[in-house]
Order: C-alpha cells, then sequence, then structure tokens
C-alpha cells in the first residue's frame, strides 16, 4: 500500500519549524520532501538597519542556541575591516565561552537521539550534564543564551578568580560525568539496534552536497575551522578533531559526545591559562569596506559578510554550513523505514534559525 | 488539573533560545510530558514572531479542537515580535493568550509558574460556570 504522511511543521524533535511530506510503500520510505523557510526573520536586513553599537544585540539572537558563535563571526569580519588586534585574555573567554555552548547544544542534540530511541535514561543524564553546561555558562557570562558577550575588540565580561574557580572545579567533574556517560552509551545495545546503519550518509555523498559540522565529520570530512586554521586563542590549546566513518546515526551520535568531551578539555586547558589583562581593546571609528569573518559554530562554519561605510552597515550576509534541506534529508533517507525517520532528522541537530536567520 | 500535563512548544519562527529553556524546563518536572501533536495538548507554548505559515497552521488546529488548549506566548518575540521588527501573537487574534511570559530569553521557573498558574486559572473558571 502506498500513501503519503506529513511531518511537521512543528514537532517536539526538532528545534524549528520544517515539514517534510513523505511517500511511504509498506513501511519504506520511497520519497521524501522538506519544506522550509518559516523561521526567516531577515536577520540580514535587521542588521543594516540599526545603529553599529546595537547590531551585537541582533547578532547574538540569530540564533539563541549558538549566540556565540554568530557574535564571534560577526566580531571576527569587524575586527578584519579595522585590523583590530584582541587582547589574549579576551581571546581566551571568548574560547571558553563559544565551547560551553557547543558542549550545551551537542548534548542537547544527542539526548533528543536517545529520547527518540527510547534510551531515556541515557537521555535523562545527557540532559542534566547540558544542564550543568548551561549552569557555568550562566556563571561566566550572567544568560543562559542570547548573550552579548562577543563584541568587535574583545568581550563584555571579566571572570573574576572565585568564577574561575567554579569554572575548574565544574569542568573537572563535568568531563568525569560525561565520560562515564559516553561509556554507558557507546555499547548500549538498544541504541546500536536503532542508529548503526540507520540515515547512512557516504563521505562522497556528504562531499557532492558539501556538507559540514557534525553530519560531516561523522562521515569521514576531517574538516573543522578550530583546528584547520585556528583562530582567537584555539591554537593555544591540545585537543583533536573528531571525526567518524560510519556516516550514520550512531557516528552523528558519537560525534556529538566526543566533540563535548574534547570542548571541555579545551575549557579546562584555557581556564588554566588565563591571566589578568586587558579584555577589550578601546573604542575604535569604523572605516569604509568589506569583510569576511567566519568561526566554527555548534552545526559547522559561520560566516558573515559585511560592507560598512562610515560607522554604518551597509549590508549584512550570513551564511551557515549547510543544514537540513531537500537535497540532504533525500541523501539521509534512502531505503530508509519509515520508523527511523525522526531520529535521522533529530541526528542532523538542524537548525532551522541558523539556516534561515 | 489534568494529572499529567501535556505541553506542546510551537516555535513560530524564533532564535531558539527561549525553546532550548523550554526542553529544559519541561524535562525537571514529573507532571508534564511533551505532547506528540499540537492536537494533544492541554497547553500551546508558542515562542517566536508568528510567520503567516506558522499562522495558518496553529489558526487551523485551533478551531479544529474540540478541548481548547490554554495557549502562552513565551519570550519577548512572540509578545511584541521585539527585536525582529514584526507583531508576534499580536498578528493572531483568532488564536486566545492565556498568558504572557516575558523575556529574551525567557527563565525556566517563570514557563513553569506560568503553566501552572494557567491550568489553575482554567479550572476555577470552570468550577465557577458549573
Amino acid at each position: 500500500m502506498t500513501y503519503a504522511l506529513t511531518l511537521g511543521p512543528f514537532h517536539a524533535a526538532w528545534r524549528g519549524p520544517q515539514r517534510f511530506i513523505m511517500d511511504i510503500d509498506g513501511e519504506s520510505i520511497t520519497n521524501i520532501d522538506c519544506h522550509a523557510g518559516m523561521n526567516a526573520r531577515n536577520c540580514g536586513d535587521v542588521i543594516c538597519r540599526i545603529p553599529m553599537g546595537d547590531i551585537p544585540k541582533i547578532v547574538a539572537r540569530v540564533c539563541g542556541t549558538c549566540s556565540n558563535a554568530h557574535a564571534l563571526a560577526y566580531a571576527h569580519a569587524v575586527e578584519s575591516l579595522n585590523r583590530i588586534q584582541v587582547p589574549t585574555h579576551a581571546r581566551i573567554i571568548r574560547v571558553i565561552v563559544c565551547e560551553l555552548e557547543r558542549i550545551a547544544m551537542h548534548l542537547a542534540g544527542a539526548a533528543t537521539v536517545c529520547d527518540i530511541v527510547g534510551v531515556t535514561q541515557h537521555s535523562s543524564d545527557l540532559r542534566q550534564l547540558q544542564f550543568a553546561a548551561n549552569t557555568l555558562l550562566l556563571e561566566v557570562t550572567g544568560k543562559r543564551s542570547d548573550h552579548v558577550v562577543i563584541v568587535p575588540g574583545g568581550v563584555t565580561i571579566e571572570p573574576s578568580t572565585r568564577i574561575q574557580q567554579t569554572l575548574q572545579a565544574g569542568v573537572s567533574s563535568f568531563i568525569k560525568a560525561l565520560y562515564r556517560s559516553i561509556d554507558h552509551i557507546i555499547d548500549d545495545h538498544r541504541l546500536l539496534a536503532r542508529t548503526v546503519n540507520v540515515g547512512v550518509l557516504s563521505g562522497q555523498v556528504a562531499n557532492q552536497l558539501m556538507v559540514g559540522g557534525i553530519v560531516g565529520r561523522a562521515s569521514g570530512i576531517a574538516h573543522d575551522t578550530r583546528f584547520s586554521h585556528p583562530y582567537d586563542a584555539y591554537g593555544m590549546f591540545e585537543a583533536s578533531m573528531v571525526t567518524q566513518d560510519g556516516g550514520d546515526v550512531y557516528a552523528r551520535l558519537m560525534v556529538m559526545l566526543l566533540e563535548a568531551h574534547e570542548s571541555a578539555k579545551i575549557i579546562d586547558q584555557a581556564n588554566r591559562q588565563m591571566k589578568a589583562g586587558p579584555v577589550a581593546n578601546p573604542v575604535f571609528e569604523s572605516i569604509a569596506g568589506s569583510a569576511v569573518g567566519t568561526a566554527e559554530g555548534p552545526r559547522g562554519l559561520i560566516t558573515y559578510a559585511i560592507t560598512a561605510s562610515l560607522n554604518e552597515l551597509r549590508k549584512c550576509d550570513i551564511k551557515i554550513e549547510r543544514q537540513l534541506d531537500r537535497s540532504l534529508i533525500q541523501a539521509l533517507s534512502a531505503n530508509a523505514l519509515l520508523d527511523d525517520i525522526i531520529t535521522i532528522i533529530a541526528s542532523t541537530d538542524s537548525c532551522s534559525a541558523c539556516a534561515e536567520h | 488539573m489534568p494529572q499529567q500535563i501535556r505541553v506542546f512548544r510551537a516555535n513560530t519562527g524564533s532564535c531558539g533560545g527561549c525553546d532550548a529553556e523550554l526542553v529544559l524546563a519541561l524535562h525537571k518536572e514529573r507532571d508534564m510530558t511533551v505532547a506528540n501533536a499540537l492536537i494533544d495538548a492541554d497547553v500551546w507554548l508558542i515562542t517566536g514572531i508568528m510567520a503567516p505559515y506558522a499562522r495558518s497552521v496553529l489558526s487551523q488546529t485551533y478551531s479544529s479542537m474540540t478541548t481548547p488548549p490554554i495557549i502562552i506566548a513565551v519570550g519577548q518575540c512572540a509578545i511584541s515580535g521585539a527585536p525582529y521588527g514584526r507583531a508576534g501573537v499580536g498578528t493572531a487574534p483568532e488564536l486566545p493568550i492565556s498568558y504572557t511570559v516575558d523575556g529574551c530569553p525567557v527563565s525556566q521557573a517563570v514557563i513553569i509558574s506560568a503553566i501552572r498558574s494557567a491550568l489553575t486559572n482554567r479550572d476555577r473558571k470552570r468550577r465557577e460556570r458549573a
């Protein structure tokens, strides 16, 4: 029997509104279509209509779950245009807040996958760890999300000695707890049965579709700008890029968990190397011209291309690594069963707020 | 108040900050569960600027429900469309908003207390009518 089935636009398993229309034959998906565009807020235009001083507030709200990565990409563009040197202390603080954000988002994505698969104990553990990461982020920045911490020229916060000590203790216990969780998850038979060889995206197809971020790295594409072109203070710390070869849901889940672990190690090193110093350069006058800034967000590369005249932004193009769209979902769901489609969608941790901004 | 409160989060075009807070807030409450679909929910939590497409889906679903849910607008952009220059839930007068929870992002405790207050109020009104 063949029939059509619609999922969305609202669903508990995905972050933003997206609609999927599937043709089903028996239990197999024969075709799938993706309707997006429901989260467009024209942030690029809004940014150009407001004074330059207020832009970081909007940039942080392009995506509330990776606001620091967006703020960092925008700051890189402005700093490149105006040739601003950022103090080392500020660079280290930037790394800490971006990595805390990455941990929170990766664990949220992994917890959702575990929830859908039915391993609720793992999901609950991962949500507890996400809450711990969010609490540390709250300690450092004063807010759980939508922070205006990273601004052109530096950062707006200076963690006190007490906060540094809290961070050190928090990250140490976090690394141990996350390691224990990964150890339990990695060979859970229920999880393996539902995720291995499900939603496979081969490295070749991932290359053709130019997929990056966790989806790309889970298909063996070793690309992460934090390691290939280290920016800010990333070059100062030892960590390794996480890649998997499977390209399936399990590989994507492992990339999320292991990257969260690597991020915690980076934060630990950054916190130990933090020394008092200036956190921002003095106020500067923006000069005219064009520039591009990039940063590796939790879901892939974020690029801001700006064109400015004197103290005014004329154009701002925001580009994000490919998120879940028609081509990608068709590639992921080839030969997939209906039962697996929500797991496949959730495993990409796609963000419509980033994609449609 | 129902024994298990079924809550559905409808992101109508938000940055996702409030949505992340909602997921964590609901996770901690034992008497609240995430509903499978809009029509199964006791409470709708609306985040985002209320994009036209989202409005039509929500309005059609709401009008087809025999037991209408409580609708709570969550976050600054749902209430007023700020800072994106939109109007939020104001563009959908057919959806009766019981509560608004302001903040950018909203706090987890306030969301939970708003859900409980809204359900208590509804039960009180039902008792008075009976």
